[in-house]
Order: C-alpha cells, then sequence, then structure tokens
C-alpha cells in the first residue's frame, strides 16, 4: 500500500510518520509539507492512501482538484488527528474523506486501520454521528457553478454573511428576487442550506496550500 | 390589539388580480432552507395580524409535490414575506 502523508509545517505528523516507516505492507511515498508538493507526488507516482493531519484537511479539496479524476477516484483519503473529534469527523465528511483515525499505538494497528479504510471495511458515513445527521459526503469538494454575473455577486454577498434583506437593499433587489436567486443557486448546486452555500463560496477564497 | 381577520374571498378571484408574479421563495429552518412555491388561488384577505400578513393563500411547492397554506405579506402586488404551512400527505 502506498501512502503520502501531507502534513503542516505548524503541526507535523512526527509519531505517524515514524509508524508508518515500520508498518507492515505499507510504503511511505513521500511526506508533502506544501499543496505543490502533494500534487506534484500524486500525478508522479502511485498512491493509495493520503494521511492528513487536522489542519490540512480544507485544503484536499484543491489537491484534489489539482490531479486528474482518474488518479484522484483511486485514492482512500484519511485524517489522522491525535484527539478526533465529533467536529473533526463531520468535516472530513463533508470534505469527502474516507476515514478518521486516531494516530495509532503500532505499525501494525496503522496498517490494520488503513487496511479497513481502503477496503472499505471502515467508512465514515457508517459512523452514527453522521448517519443521524443524514449528510451527504464530500458537499465541500464541490465547486459551485454560477448561470450569471448577478448570482456569483449575490453569492458572494452570502459568503461575507450578509442576510437576505441587506443583500436586496445593497443590490437594489426586492427580498423575494434575492430569496428566488439563492433558491435557483442552492438547486443548481445541489446543496440544501444557505450556510453550505456560503462555506463553499467562501472556501475559494482561501490560498491553496499550506505551508 | 385588535384580533385579526379574515375575510373569505370569491372563488372567482384569480390570482393575477393580486400578484405579478405568483411564484415565491419561502425561508424555513432559521434561515436555512429555501422552497419555492407557486400560488394557486388567494383564499383570505387578512386585516389586523400582529405580523403583518395581508392575504392567505393555497400554494404548491415547484419542485416537489405537495400542497400546502401560506399567510402572505403581499405589497404593490408582489410577495415581501412569506409563511407556509404545507400539508400532511397521507402515507
Amino acid at each position: 500500500m502506498n501512502v503520502l502523508l501531507c502534513e503542516s509545517t505548524h503541526s507535523p505528523l512526527t509519531t505517524v510518520a515514524e509508524l508508518l516507516q515500520q508498518a507492515p505492507d505499507v510504503n511511505l511515498v513521500s511526506i508533502a509539507r506544501t499543496g505543490r508538493d502533494a500534487i506534484d507526488v500524486l500525478t508522479r507516482e502511485p498512491v493509495d492512501v493520503s494521511i492528513h493531519s487536522e489542519d490540512t484537511v480544507e485544503l484536499s479539496r484543491f489537491i484534489r482538484d489539482a490531479i486528474p479524476e482518474t488518479v484522484s477516484s483511486t485514492i482512500s483519503r484519511v485524517v489522522a488527528s491525535p484527539n478526533p473529534t465529533t467536529p473533526l469527523l463531520v468535516k472530513a465528511h463533508q470534505f469527502g474523506f474516507d476515514g478518521v483515525i486516531a494516530v495509532p499505538k503500532s505499525p501494525d494497528q496503522l496498517t490494520s486501520e488503513l487496511v479497513d479504510v481502503v477496503s472499505r471495511r471502515s467508512s465514515l458515513s457508517e459512523h452514527p454521528v453522521i448517519r443521524s445527521l443524514n449528510l451527504t459526503p464530500g458537499i465541500l469538494t464541490r465547486t459551485l457553478s454560477y448561470s450569471n454575473q448577478l448570482e456569483a455577486g449575490i453569492a458572494d454577498l452570502v459568503g461575507i454573511g450578509l442576510s437576505d434583506r441587506e443583500i436586496a437593499e445593497t443590490l437594489d433587489l426586492s427580498l423575494q428576487a434575492v430569496r428566488n436567486h439563492i433558491e435557483q443557486l442552492l438547486q443548481d448546486n445541489h446543496l440544501s442550506t444557505r450556510t453550505q452555500l456560503a462555506v463553499l463560496h467562501a472556501i475559494n477564497w482561501s490560498i491553496p496550500d499550506f505551508a | 390589539m385588535a384580533e385579526p381577520t379574515y375575510r373569505l374571498l370569491s372563488e372567482l378571484s384569480r390570482v393575477e388580480d393580486y400578484l405579478d408574479e405568483p411564484v415565491f421563495t419561502d425561508v424555513t429552518n432559521d434561515g436555512e432552507t429555501y422552497t419555492r412555491y407557486r400560488v394557486t388561488r388567494i383564499t383570505h384577505e387578512v386585516t389586523d395580524h400582529p405580523r403583518e400578513w395581508s392575504h392567505m393563500a393555497n400554494v404548491v411547492p415547484v419542485r416537489t409535490a405537495g400542497m400546502g397554506v401560506a399567510l402572505l405579506r403581499i405589497v404593490n402586488r408582489a410577495i415581501e414575506d412569506s409563511e407556509v404551512t404545507l400539508s400532511r400527505t397521507g402515507n
């Protein structure tokens, strides 16, 4: 199993890296400390699993977007955390990760947990919290589409936190016109809530690297 | 404060007598969920409502099956705000 480790310089996965060097049936292909490093490795080398530190979860979407779909679709994505919390589980699920693991205590345990994720024996979607929330996986990996410039502008204003009424006043539209546009944006992008629209739009403002 | 009154409108009254655009978006779930409806008939005129609803209407969701009743605030032949109660479907 070929593994890429993606960690930021702020929170390196030192223990995981050490375990990966000793884990049976695991080949640590590389340790990426920037998004560019990760993209270079994924386009050059076969990788079965990419393991991310908590603070590289958001930026995994840029790595995913930058590599061919044929490569991206074959990679299992895992977040490793010293202390996986419920918000991290939900966030990882929404960013299209396949699993969240606590930093294992032994190389054998690490191999076992990775095999479970790759073979789909363990899935984030089956976690009781995720199931109870009835969330669609990978919502935050999507790229928004807009049918015109006005809708893009409305999404901008939703993304910076304006209310429907404030957007109506800003753009000199009726409240109903704004609501109709937001409903259309949600519909076209297969989203359920205004917050999903705001977050997904705002994500596009992030700088695509984790160095 | 006066109690709200609901005056039943004639069945001959048409939606276009009250509205330029019968399709509107209702927002629920703490401002999170947006649902588009079409007014099929305006049934009552409402006066003295504390939330300033001006009309009551029958509505249908545009993108799904169903039917419901809406309280509407109509200003200048446009729906300014709404509160929709969907009928429960028997199944």
